[in-house]
């Protein structure tokens, strides 16, 4: 793929040659290696790649709280190179919204000021702030929950108040970094739903990073990050855990053999669970299906 | 009204103020801390007893003193050359220089005063007296605060500190005996309880059979009027030698120095001891909720507050509990001190509105240094914390 640096308003992220080193010489690890990659308004990208393949720090990069080792990343067409740490709080306050993998409220809030507070930061207040807040999260299915405290809300209802949070300012661009891990698969398949209506209906922009193999189909576009590079295709090397569905080498020596097919595990823990009862893993349609798709 | 309710009330007012103003992350997470709160406040307010009683009491004795010498009602005092006239350094005149001082132009009337220390028993108790004889022609340098019985003596009759009349159970119409001399009890006199000595009152005739013979402390001088001050204290220096001569002011200044000079350092060092208990404890609160909620700091910060937003919150939450302290302090300490007076008559504390100013500016005071290092804390908090899981 070749890119041109070039401004374009059509384009909510741009990143040309973007690199993070983390650390200094011998200690030095490359999370992100030469990325470039343009993500158009409206589209929902999903990254996937292994552990450690640089997710979260590419997230990071986009989402204006890592400063590139080299490399550009711009925002809807301003380039964050240089800009001060009060404009790049701004970009983060009004121009992206964060869903993390845990739901991440402030405890002493109640559901709907922990969407007020982040309107209140950019200078909407008072009734107006509130009732922004109401609506958002009457929209997540909430109606009846604004004033519980988080740890009166269940983790899926917590994520929900999470998007909230993230939409209340409106922005261009929401990044999630593993928004379903911490949810079981059915409230999971909630949250992403949830997602993908925001983007569909509000046209958002929507960067999700995720081991989840499930959250593929709402994606417009799957980027596959290894070692801290996007490969185009997804790579033959790799294959899906059955038991934990994380991707794992091919090349990894924890193997099993079960009704003439070779599964392979991302760690001896797993491989013991899908030994204890192999018919259980192994018969997942999904998992065929996957595997066989991503190829 | 205990600082839970405090909480519920300030919790509704919350409510209310959100929809009008903004969410304020500070409040919420003090209401959220109520106990950790409540001990703080606790803190603040041990800490504002302490400097209430340590500058009270330094109030207290000087204007005690201030009384001692201006409620004698003199214009000028004499003393023996170099002597301030003080426990320390007492003064020593001849009663023969009355004549002299009284022909001395500007000086319209003179009085000798018997100042000095006694040892007595009482109950066979030592107690130590301050013995006031003064000139019951005049009434200069007689009692200046009399809250029972009379207000003048005549020979064979005291009036004492009420304090001492307390301690050993003596009342108007009953007896003292000084020294073999039998005196009648006819007053008590008020805030003349010198903690090392008590005051009592008699004539200048009683008074001197306890001094050398042909001695007194002062003389009290008033001065014509046509005449100032400084006029007469150069005529009456430079017509006798050996002779200081002083305004009351400069006197009451002198004696304040002298007596109190030694335990102003003290009241200094506890009043500041106290403050510093103060920041201490709103310091250790604050630390502690800042890192009890250090991974909150960084989710705001991800999602876009400013380094000062954040400090806002933290200064918030310090003034919050520093005002609150200093404020309930103050409402509470000074009943307090009254009670504790009724128990421990000696325990002279005066507390006046400048103080109350003076707490109340050191609460905010206290609340911006308390949370220097807090806010230093968040600083340094990273952001991309957020995206580790807990
Ligand atoms: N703060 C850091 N300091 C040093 N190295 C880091 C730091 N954060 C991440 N790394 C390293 O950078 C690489 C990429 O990490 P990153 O968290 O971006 O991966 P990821 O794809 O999100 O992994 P996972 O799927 O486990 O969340 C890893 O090798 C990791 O060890
Ligand atoms: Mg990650």
């Amino acid at each position: 793929m070749d890119f041109e640096q070039h401004d374009d308003i059509d384009r909510a992220v741009e990143l040309y040659h973007a690199t993070k080193v983390y650390g200094s010489k011998h200690t030095s690890v490359v999370a992100v290696n030469d990325v470039s990659l343009h993500v158009e308004l409206g589209e929902i990208i999903v990254i996937m790649g292994p552990s450690g393949s640089g997710k979260t720090t590419l997230i990071q990069l986009i989402g204006a709280l890592l400063t590139p080792t080299s490399g550009d990343v711009i925002i809807n067409g301003r380039n964050l190179n240089g800009l001060s740490k009060k404009e790049l709080s701004r970009i983060r306050r009004e121009e992206i919204g964060f869903v993390f993998q845990s739901p991440n409220l402030l405890s002493a809030l109640t559901a709907i000021q922990n969407v007020e507070v982040v309107l209140n930061l950019a200078g909407v207040k008072g009734a107006n702030a509130r009732y922004r807040a109401e609506q958002l999260l009457k929209q997540m299915g909430l109606g009846e929950r604004v004033n519980h405290r988080p740890s009166q809300l269940s983790g899926g209802e917590q994520q929900r108040v999470a998007i909230a949070r993230a939409l209340a300012n409106n922005p261009q661009i929401i990044l999630a970094d593993e928004p379903t891990a911490n949810l079981d698969s059915k409230t999971g398949h909630e949250v992403i739903r949830l997602l993908r209506n925001i983007a569909k209906e509000q046209g958002k922009t929507i960067i999700i990073a995720t081991h989840d193999l499930r959250i593929r189909d709402l994606a417009d576009r799957v980027l596959w990050l290894e070692d801290g590079k996007i490969s185009v295709r997804w790579s033959d090397g790799f294959i899906i855990d059955p038991v934990c569905l994380m991707l794992v080498n091919r090349s990894s020596e924890i193997v099993t053999t079960y009704e003439g097919k070779t599964f392979h595990f991302c760690t001896r823990k797993c491989k013991e669970r899908f030994e204890e009862n192999p018919a259980a893993y192994a018969n997942r349609g999904f998992w065929e299906d996957l595997n066989e798709n991503m190829h | 009204m205990s600082v839970l309710s405090f909480g519920a009330i300030s919790y509704n007012v919350e409510v209310v103020m959100d929809v009008i103003f903004m969410v304020s992350v500070a409040r919420r997470n003090l209401a959220h801390e109520k106990s950790k709160v409540a001990v703080s406040i606790g803190g603040i307010v041990l800490s504002v007893f302490l400097i209430l009683t340590m500058v009270g009491l330094n109030e207290a004795f000087s204007t005690m003193m201030d009384d001692m010498i201006t409620g004698a009602d003199a214009d000028l005092w004499i003393t023996s050359e170099g002597a301030s006239g003080s426990f320390h350094s007492p003064s020593l005149l001849p009663i023969s220089i009355q004549d002299n001082l009284t022909q001395i132009e500007g000086v319209s009337e003179v009085s000798p005063l018997i100042r000095t220390p006694l040892s007595v028993k009482i109950n066979d108790e030592k107690v130590l007296l301050y013995l006031n004889g003064y000139d019951i022609e005049t009434g200069l340098g007689g009692p200046w605060s009399v809250i029972e019985g009379k207000s003048e003596v005549e020979n064979g009759e005291i009036i004492i500190d009420r304090t001492l009349a307390q301690k050993q159970g003596l009342e108007v119409g009953g007896n003292l005996t000084i020294a073999e001399k039998d005196f009648r009890i006819v007053g008590l006199s008020d805030r003349t309880n010198l903690m090392i000595a008590y005051m009592v009152f008699m004539t200048f005739d009683d008074a001197k059979t306890f001094l050398l013979e042909g001695v007194t402390n002062y003389f009290l001088v008033k001065v014509d009027s046509g005449y100032t001050l400084a006029e007469v204290i150069n005529n009456i220096e430079s017509s006798l030698t050996d002779v200081s001569a002083n305004t009351s002011t400069d006197t009451a200044q002198a004696y304040k120095d002298e007596i109190l000079g030694g335990f102003i350092p003290i009241f200094y060092l506890l009043s500041t001891i106290g403050l510093l208990v103060g920041i201490q404890v709103i310091g250790v609160l604050l630390y502690s909720l800042t890192m009890d909620k250090a991974k909150e700091y960084g989710i705001l910060k991800a999602v876009g507050a400013t380094n000062p937003q954040i400090y806002r919150i933290v200064l918030e939450q310090a003034l919050i509990v520093s005002i609150l302290g200093f404020v309930i302090g103050s409402i509470v300490v000074p009943p307090l001190i009254s009670i504790m007076q009724i128990y421990v008559p000696e325990f002279l504390v005066t507390i006046t509105p400048n103080m109350m100013l003076g707490v109340s500016l050191l609460g905010i005071l206290t609340g911006i240094v308390a949370s220097v290092i807090p806010v230093k804390k968040i600083a340094g908090i990273d952001p991309a914390l957020v995206f580790k899981e807990a």
